[in-house]
């Protein structure tokens, strides 16, 4: 009795918290899980009977008249994890230093950089993405330093290139590993860093053994963060990479608004959630045990 | 320019705020489609404020609406997305064509399958789609041969529209098939000329206009209404390719659920005009089905025959029809197309 | 004596965050014998952590050399010092298994994992943590990380251990059952540690010898027994201890004995030896030293502060001047408001030179 009302009690307390995982979270995905498996509309929209293609279509089993299996979308997939991957591995590798160097400023200097690092966030993704086009383009303001230096005869190719679209990503996602990054290094236990070193330890061991475990969680957190933006993302690629290599996202966002096709739009955006789940999970995992793992 | 328009739809409003009680209207168009100018002038003459909302695709503003958008009065679909429209009845009829100012429209431009006699929606503008070049650095080209040869003879870059339909129907026409084939293997074809020139293609943008007068680019792959931004520039030229070309039309079009009708109607009838028609081409550079506006737009459009096409020019051009379950072979060909290295 | 550490005009100055100068260590000269339990004791900020700091190489000296074992330590990175420290906080290492805590110098010296195992064991076993290994800092209790600390720090058998103020962080009868332990375990080890406190309780009980800090400056070494009795000037003499000091004047000398006189009129009697009529002298006496008697200082007792074994009075003399501090034994009766004679043995009096 008293066990039923205490739970009727507890459910009553995260009604609230169920309500708005369930309208903002479940229920699109649960959308997108249906329409995965229903049938196109001829000018969008789905019909409401069963299809597999959308599936078969990704992953190799299709009718070959109106559905043709095409490797390209797994293709494009794994491209898109390896741009996201890359992305997470850059933003990384400048934003780890960065942030020991901002945690060891006087307050007043830290705050500041803190304050620019969140600059971007007040303005719109793609204007500012449109200044990098300008900055990057033939005759724009990098390759007019540049010549202008006599570093270089001929403008650099950059804009549309690949390296435009790891650059763009970077830029995009900065503050998004460095702010979880910062925050752990910044809870860096120097004392331990101390006792690494009194113990005989150098500075590669210390950093390795300590350091870097210690930091961890914000690897992992920043990591996160800015790999599932990463594997979506299709402004930047249409922006900076000149729309020639195709991602996911631009598939996904192209099913919806140009192929009419939503079913199969919903299709990727299930597998590409499932992959990025997958991978998240099974790095996380990874993480834990090397965490907890003994030498 | 979103918020460009915004704000002009702000000022609109407060001026029809002064005017009238709240009579309103609401515009969802193209991205710089329409003339602020005539916007201001129907304010004026009716009191009613008008607000716009732009999209950049037909399919966009489909989604939208079939999404369940409500609020919009009037929409500009191309022809082939009126047809789509009336299938799934998301238009109002307007008995527009039985207005005494109909006799101004040109009867060539009913061109809606599902809509002949213009009972629905009323023609609003059309153009071409072609090759805009700076003739200072690739010399005189007259189409598409010339055009995907610019890199290699000048070593300058080249750009084609990031827009699936468009891009494909270059193909399309360099292999001499129709621009709305349903045909796997012609578009497969179109599909394989695009890639065998791809490496030749910088980027796939809209971009053109701001990269062609910074130099970045030596030609791109875009639409008339390009010409505003080289009035003042002659070594820009546009040409609507030898080949062949595709061109375009809007229609305005009353939505089902739209919630000021009566205004829409009074937009529309507005817009029969010719002084009003004429207005709009002054600044858009593009064509107008009004008969008689067209003796009002000015000299430099008229005479420029590649803006204000002759019936010769005209007979090179397609227009995009509905092609139905066949957008799928569009569409995978284009995924490859986007793919390739 | 044969000493382990030498360390030679030891300077460190710091900028302060108000653009001060201020030296931390200011020429400090010490020496440490192989097995000696040697302790810095000072107020807070007068330069025991940083001193320490200079041993364990975390601090570069501005001037001054640290010699190890005759070995020259001052250009050498931590890593590269054969001592180890028992941090303040413990600095245990939250993602390691305590096994893995105590066995990281050897882990990072490339001791193989056999040998590892055994001496992580054995000196877990030292502390008292037998069996413990596999747990995680943060099951551990306060005393136990304590113990894990000391453990992790003697592993790798260093001939010095360097301790700041271990056990700050730990309540009263842990702490004092810990200054047992550490002193045993020094004893069993047969190093040498430095030990840093500012609680002159903790340094009398455990150290050989005392090192009392003030403004980066040594003031006094010495054994316990000396530094309490025979404190060097006046600020070691207040910081030891309950000190009653006696601006005196000497009046006469009479045999051993010498009578003196503060300027109100409390009489004192002092050793003879050295001492002129007429010098001006304070004289120093411990609580310890007065016993209540029928003669000596005649006074009133202003309060009385029961302290278990002990009593401890505050007595205003009748002649005038501060309360002295009076130790007497519990069952002596003195109430507040009493009437009291507080006698003292002459040869227990310490003299400090010019006042
Ligand atoms: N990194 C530093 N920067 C500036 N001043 C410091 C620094 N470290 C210590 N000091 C100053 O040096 C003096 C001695 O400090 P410390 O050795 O920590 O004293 P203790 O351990 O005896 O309390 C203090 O005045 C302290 O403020
Ligand atoms: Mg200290």
């Amino acid at each position: 009795m008293a066990i039923r009302r205490q739970s009727a009690i507890l459910g009553l307390l995260l009604a609230p918290a169920t309500l708005f995982l369930g309208v903002f979270f479940l229920l699109p995905l649960l959308i997108i899980a249906l329409f995965s498996f229903l049938t196109p509309g001829l000018y969008g929209g789905v019909e409401w009977s069963f299809y597999h293609w959308n599936y078969g279509r990704i992953f190799g089993w299709a009718d070959g008249i109106m559905e043709v299996f095409e490797p390209v979308y797994l293709r494009i997939l794994w491209r898109s994890l390896s741009f996201a991957a890359l992305t997470v591995l850059v933003t990384l590798l400048l934003c780890y230093p960065v942030a020991f160097w901002v945690s060891r400023l006087p307050e007043r200097s830290r705050l500041f950089f803190l304050f620019l690092i969140t600059l971007p966030f007040f303005s719109s993704l793609i204007v500012r993405l449109y200044a990098w086009l300008l900055i990057l383009k033939p005759t724009g303001f990098l390759n007019s330093a540049l010549m202008g230096l006599g570093l270089i005869a001929q403008p650099l190719e950059i804009l549309y290139t690949p390296t435009a679209v790891v650059l763009g990503m970077v830029y995009v996602m900065v503050p998004f590993m460095f702010l979880p990054l910062y925050a752990a290094v910044d809870n860096l236990d120097r004392a331990q860093v101390e006792a690494s070193m009194d113990l005989g330890a150098n500075r590669v061991q210390t950093f390795l053994k300590v350091v870097l475990p210690q930091t961890l969680p914000g690897i992992m957190g920043g990591a996160v963060i800015v790999f599932i933006p990463s594997v979506g993302n299709f402004i930047v690629p249409d922006i900076l990479g000149g729309a020639k290599g195709l991602m996911i996202g631009n598939l996904v966002e192209q099913q919806f608004l140009s192929a009419r096709n939503w079913p199969f739009g919903s299709a990727l955006s299930m597998v590409i959630m499932s992959v990025v789940l997958t991978v998240l999970l099974v790095a996380v995992t990874r993480a834990r045990k090397t965490g907890a793992g003994h030498a | 320019m979103k918020t460009q328009m915004a704000g002009l739809a702000l000022a609109l409003s407060l001026t029809a705020g002064a005017a009238a009680a709240q009579e309103t209207l609401s515009l969802y168009n193209w991205g710089d489609y329409i003339n602020p100018e005539v916007l201001t002038k129907f304010t004026e003459e009716t009191g009613i404020a008008v607000t716009l909302d732009t999209y950049s695709s037909n399919e966009e503003m489909l989604a939208k609406i079939q999404a369940g958008a409500t609020g919009y009065d009037i929409v500009f679909p191309s022809v082939h997305m009126n047809d789509i429209m009336l299938k799934l009845g998301l238009l109002e009829k307007t008995g527009i064509n039985a207005h005494p100012d109909f006799k101004n429209i040109d009867p060539a431009f009913l061109r809606a399958k599902e809509d002949p006699a213009g009972e629905y929606c009323l023609p609003y503008a059309w153009g071409t789609v072609g090759i805009f070049y700076n003739e200072d650095v690739t010399g005189p080209i007259t189409g598409w041969a010339d055009f995907f040869a610019i890199p290699e003879k000048t070593g300058a870059k080249i750009t084609i529209l990031d827009d699936m339909r468009e891009v494909l129907a270059v193909g399309l026409i360099m292999t001499g098939k129709s621009v709305n084939s349903a045909d796997p293997a012609e578009v497969q074809a179109a599909a394989d000329y695009i890639l065998s020139h791809k490496a030749a293609v910088t980027a796939f943008t809209y971009e053109v206009p701001a990269m062609l007068t910074s130099g970045d680019i030596a030609a791109g792959h875009f639409f008339v209404g390009g010409n505003v931004f080289f009035t003042e520039m002659p070594n820009i030229k546009y040409i609507i390719p030898a080949e062949g070309g595709t061109m375009y039309q809007e229609n305005i079009c009353v939505l089902a659920s739209a919630p000021h009708k009566e205004n829409a109607q009074k937009f529309l009838e507005f817009y029969l005009r010719p002084e009003i028609a004429a207005l709009n081409v002054a600044q858009q550079f593009n064509g107008t089905p009004n008969i008689p506006a067209n003796e009002l737009t000015p000299d430099f459009i008229r005479s420029n025959p590649n803006i204000n096409v002759g019936p010769e020019t005209m007979a090179r051009l397609q227009i995009f029809e509905d092609i139905g379950a066949a957008l799928k072979i569009y569409d995978r060909a284009w995924n490859t197309i986007r793919t390739a290295q | 004596m044969d000493s382990l550490l030498e360390i030679r005009g030891a300077r460190r100055e710091f900028v302060t965050p108000e653009g001060d100068r201020i030296a931390a260590l200011d020429g400090v000269d010490l020496d440490v014998g192989a097995k000696e339990f040697v302790t810095l004791l000072g107020p807070s900020g007068c330069g025991k952590t940083t001193l320490l700091r200079a041993i364990s190489g975390f601090e570069a000296l501005d001037g001054g050399t640290i010699r190890l074992g005759g070995a020259d330590l001052t250009a050498l990175p931590p890593f590269r010092r054969p001592l180890n420290t028992v941090f303040q906080s413990y600095a245990l290492f939250g993602h390691m298994t305590v096994a893995r805590n105590v066995g990281y110098a050897l882990e990072v010296a490339g001791v193989p994992k056999r040998r590892r195992e055994a001496e992580v064991a054995e000196a877990l076993d030292k502390v008292g943590l037998s069996g413990m290994g596999a747990r995680r800092p943060g099951q551990l209790s306060g005393g136990q990380r304590q113990r894990v600390a000391l453990a992790r720090a003697i592993v790798a058998k260093p001939r010095l251990l360097l301790l700041d103020e271990p056990l700050s962080a730990l309540d009263r009868n842990l702490r004092q059952q810990m200054q047992i332990e550490l002193k045993t375990l020094q004893d069993r080890l047969g190093i040498a540690f430095v030990f840093v406190t500012h609680d002159q309780e903790e340094a009398l009980t455990m150290s050989d010898r005392i090192v009392v800090m003030r403004a980066g400056r040594i003031e006094q070494i010495g054994a316990p027994r000396d530094i309490y009795r025979r404190p060097r000037n006046r600020f070691v003499a207040e910081f030891i201890g309950e000190t009653n000091l006696f601006p005196v004047t000497v009046d006469r000398v009479e045999g051993p004995t010498a009578l003196a006189r503060t300027a109100e009129g409390v009489e004192l009697l002092l050793p003879a030896a050295g001492r002129k009529p007429g010098e001006a002298i304070t004289a120093i006496l411990r609580p310890t030293d007065f016993t209540l008697a029928d003669k000596g200082i005649p006074g009133t007792v202003r309060s009385a502060v029961y302290l278990g074994s002990d009593l401890h009075l505050f007595v205003a003399p009748a002649a005038g001047g501060p309360e002295i501090r009076v130790t007497a034994r519990d069952g002596q009766a003195a109430e507040t408001g009493a009437a009291v004679h507080l006698a003292h043995d002459p040869a227990r009096v310490h003299v400090l030179e010019g006042g």
